[in-house]
């Protein structure tokens, strides 16, 4: 029955490892945490047991407007239409008209944001929810490298709801992290599957080196390392330098026009160009099979981050590699980042005073200067909006502050171990070690690749190009 | 100092400015900010197609000030002023009568519209995978109402490839690269610091340069022609909403009191949607507001000075007029395409 839908619908032959024991778990109404790793087709464990329960809608909780788009698009490319979501990007209108037509919906995508409207969490708990699932679930944690408060409020909105069975899902958890899914949601004796976060495929290797000797072992690295590469960076500025001298490169990141971003994923989906200098911003939802290596030119703030990144080469189960470079200065820079993230004794001192006060925040935005997109200044926002004290905020920041240093320590020590990196990694996420070939450095048994970059040395030709995008399976003339 | 296309075209309208307006009037001019003041400013000094045209920030655009006072093109007092040296930088025709801008939002809709369905039915009905080049919801919907319109899509290739073909060997060479390798079907299109890189050229010119490209594409398409037949429900009336609302009731024959109670305007509203109504329609009723002697000197004392300040035209006149009468004489002698 399972592989019927699985065959018709999906168009698979077989279950993948886990996806089976999540549907059944699920369809036998247990709470379910799946830690599957990226690329183990998660969407699926979702999406199929919909179609084996006659009524009741599936509502998914999900943290990224591209993953829920590209989502949404994968579903209606297979031929379902009763899929809908609810974003910031949709008009009050089309709001309007989805929220009035709930009951004929299969699959219902929505921003926590979203969800967290009272007119929404009205209309959906008039309605049946077969399951409720939660992407990306290690987000509730304040252990975890992404936490965001407005995951802390799911557990009560599932309440509401009329506790449907979940379904929380990720591809990355300690175990301390799994306890805190488990606890904010309010998963009753969950069903726990879990699968190891080990890709074997994928070589690990570190390169440390000084500052400014940085570029110069990128360059000889990207001559042992095949193509498609991704190589990622922490700065927009940094990703734009890079692109600039490594050939046959492009650049991505937040700061791109719109349409510019669009091209350029596209471009690399399409293998029309080989290597994408990003930062972070690029990567989720973006499923693309044979990324040979992952460079990254700074380290990231967790090893949780720096699965989920590496975790984009290898998708088709080839050979492949991820590189991580590193010099003296990177985990300062981290930190700075991280603590830009917080909002200052300072600021914190000035709005708590002003809202005593009872001025609005508008006014205080405008008379201080505050950026209300700035994400230090909004998470400081939101709690005073929850009530807390100044000394509770405080509190809170510092808390976050040791945390995240600690994960940063943790990512040091995986860069500075001298034994297998895979096997810290595996501990790190309570595993077990695992001895294999292509491991890592330390293990020192590596493959080398030889890539022929291919440079594009052909003039611009306009009207070549016109008949390239209209019919390019004609051979040019 | 190079002297880059966006530079140019900032000294173009500086120079259009005359000497009468401020840096944060050509800072909302070419923000298109749809104030009274702006949509006059557009319309007196010339500056119709830059409004709402070139993207800069504010911090981007203090820089770009700053550079040409450096090197000598302008000097910033309380008003902008371009230099002799600035104006010897200026060449005819000037570019940045080719932005669009009196279109307003229309050229770069009808782009988002005929890239992203250029992309949609090529990638269809080859089959191939794609990632909407466009992400606008509105523009979406819109590409998906016509893709269900369109009975033969290789046909409808066709047409619009040599429909574009066509348009583009009337271009300049360097005009038609710039629209081709933004297109997006069986190849992806560039993305904008992929093309400056390619053609040598700093990012934010490149941007102007694709825009006055797309203007000029869509003077050589066919009027009647498949691609400019689909924005023919995209808005492009200069004047605000809420000064058309005014404007139909003035043709059915309101007077001005009657309006603005009836829509509870303030004078000085009134005045503003009155001189916008100048500014953008065909037809007129002056000499509601005005005498034929009073709109004589009006535009003598303009001609003679050469000026559109309101405050030293009116120190030259011989009869007693206020500014919005002095607005309203402007804004009707200023020819109208």
């Amino acid at each position: 029955m399972m592989e019927d839908v699985l065959k018709q619908i999906f168009r698979y032959d077989g279950f993948r490892d886990g996806q089976r024991q999540i549907v059944e778990s699920v369809l036998d109404g247990h709470d379910t945490v799946a830690i599957l790793p990226t690329g183990g087709g998660k969407s699926i464990c979702y999406q199929l047991p919909s179609y084996l329960q006659t009524t009741g809608l599936t509502l998914i909780v999900s943290p990224l407007l591209s993953l829920i788009e590209d989502q949404v698009m994968q579903i209606k490319r297979r031929g379902e239409r009763s899929v809908a979501k609810l974003t910031s990007l949709e008009s009050r209108d089309q709001k309007d008209h989805i929220l009035r037509h709930l009951n004929q919906l299969r699959y219902l995508y929505l921003s926590p944001e979203q969800l967290a409207v009272p007119q929404i969490q009205q209309r959906l708990a008039d309605i049946k929810i077969n399951l409720f699932v939660v992407d990306e679930a290690h987000c509730i944690s304040q252990w975890g490298h992404e936490f965001r408060t407005e995951y802390a409020k799911l557990g009560s909105i599932r309440k509401q709801l009329g506790n449907p069975t979940c379904l929380a899902l990720t591809a990355t958890a300690t175990n301390q992290v799994e306890q805190d899914i488990i606890q904010g949601l309010a998963l009753t004796q969950p069903n726990r599957i879990r699968h190891s976060v080990n890709r074997p495929e994928i070589q690990l290797i570190v390169e440390q080196t000084e500052q400014n000797e940085k570029d110069a072992v990128l360059k000889r690295r990207l001559k042992t390392t095949n193509r498609p590469c991704v190589i990622y960076t922490t700065t927009r500025k940094e990703a734009e330098r890079i692109a600039a001298f490594v050939p046959q490169a492009a650049y991505y990141h937040a700061g791109l026009e719109p349409e510019d971003r669009q091209l350029i994923q596209q471009q690399f989906l399409h293998d029309e160009i080989d290597c994408l200098v990003c930062t972070s911003a690029f990567g989720m939802g973006v499923d693309k099979g044979n990324v040979r290596t992952v460079i990254h030119y700074t380290m990231p703030a967790t090893i949780e981050a720096y699965m989920q990144e590496i975790g984009r080469a290898g998708r088709d189960g080839q050979p492949s590699t991820a590189v991580l470079l590193y010099a003296p200065g990177d985990p300062q820079l981290q930190q700075f980042l991280a603590d830009k993230q917080y909002a200052s004794l300072l600021w914190i001192d000035q709005v708590t005073q002003s809202r005593g006060q009872g001025e609005s925040f508008e006014s205080i935005e405008q008379r201080l200067h505050l950026e209300p997109d700035d994400p230090a200044y909004r998470l400081l926002k939101s709690q005073l909006k929850e009530g807390k004290t100044k000394s509770q905020i405080i509190d809170w920041q510092e808390n976050r502050k040791k945390i995240r240093l600690r994960e940063l320590m943790q990512m040091i020590n995986y860069i500075q171990n001298t034994f297998c990196r895979r096997a810290f990694i595996l501990e790190h996420f309570g595993e077990k070690p695992v001895v294999q070939d292509r491991c890592c450095d330390n293990c020192g048994t590596l493959t080398v690749d030889e890539p022929v970059i291919e440079v594009d040395v052909n003039q611009l030709d306009w009207k070549r190009r016109l008949e390239e995008v209209f019919f390019s399976s004609r051979p040019s003339v | 100092m190079e002297k880059t296309i966006v530079r140019q075209i900032v000294l173009e309208a500086i120079s259009r400015l005359q000497n009468e307006r401020t840096d944060r009037s050509l800072f909302h001019l070419i923000q298109g900010k749809r104030s009274a003041t702006s949509l006059q400013d557009a319309h007196f000094y010339g500056l119709e197609a830059i409004f709402g045209m070139v993207p800069l920030k504010k911090d981007r655009f203090e820089q770009l000030l700053q550079e040409l006072e450096h090197a000598g093109w302008i000097e910033r007092e309380q008003t902008l002023m371009i230099t002799d040296a600035g104006r010897a930088q200026i060449t005819s025709p000037f570019l940045l009568d080719d932005l669009g801008g009196e279109l307003r939002g229309y050229p770069m809709q009808l782009w988002k519209r005929i890239s992203l369905l250029i992309q949609s039915i090529v990638c269809l009905d080859q089959n191939t995978f794609f990632i909407p080049i466009q992400q606008d919801s509105g523009i979406k919907e819109w590409v998906r109402q016509q893709i269900r319109q369109i009975p033969e899509r290789s046909v409808w290739i066709t047409a619009v490839y040599q429909e574009l073909n066509k348009a583009l060997h009337q271009l300049t060479e360097r005009d038609a690269i710039l629209i081709s390798y933004r297109l997006s079907g069986q190849k992806t299109g560039l993305s904008f610091p992929q093309l400056s890189e390619r053609l040598g050229t700093d990012l934010l010119s490149l941007q102007l340069e694709f825009v006055m490209a797309w203007r000029r594409c869509l003077r050589a398409l066919p009027e009647d022609g498949l691609i400019l037949s689909l924005g023919n429900d995209i808005d492009h009336f200069k004047m605000t909403q809420s000064a058309k609302k005014t404007w139909e009731l003035l043709k059915q024959g309101y007077s001005v009191q009657q309006i603005a109670e009836r829509r509870r305007l303030k004078k000085s509203t009134m005045e503003d949607h009155l001189v916008e109504i100048a500014m953008y329609a065909t037809a007129f009723p002056l000499e509601q507001f005005v005498t034929a002697i009073q709109y004589e000197e009006v535009v003598r004392v303009s001609d003679q000075l050469q000026t559109f300040s309101l405050k030293r035209i009116k120190q030259e006149l011989t009869q007693e007029m206020d500014y919005f009468q002095i607005r309203i004489v402007l804004a009707r002698k200023v020819d109208r395409p």
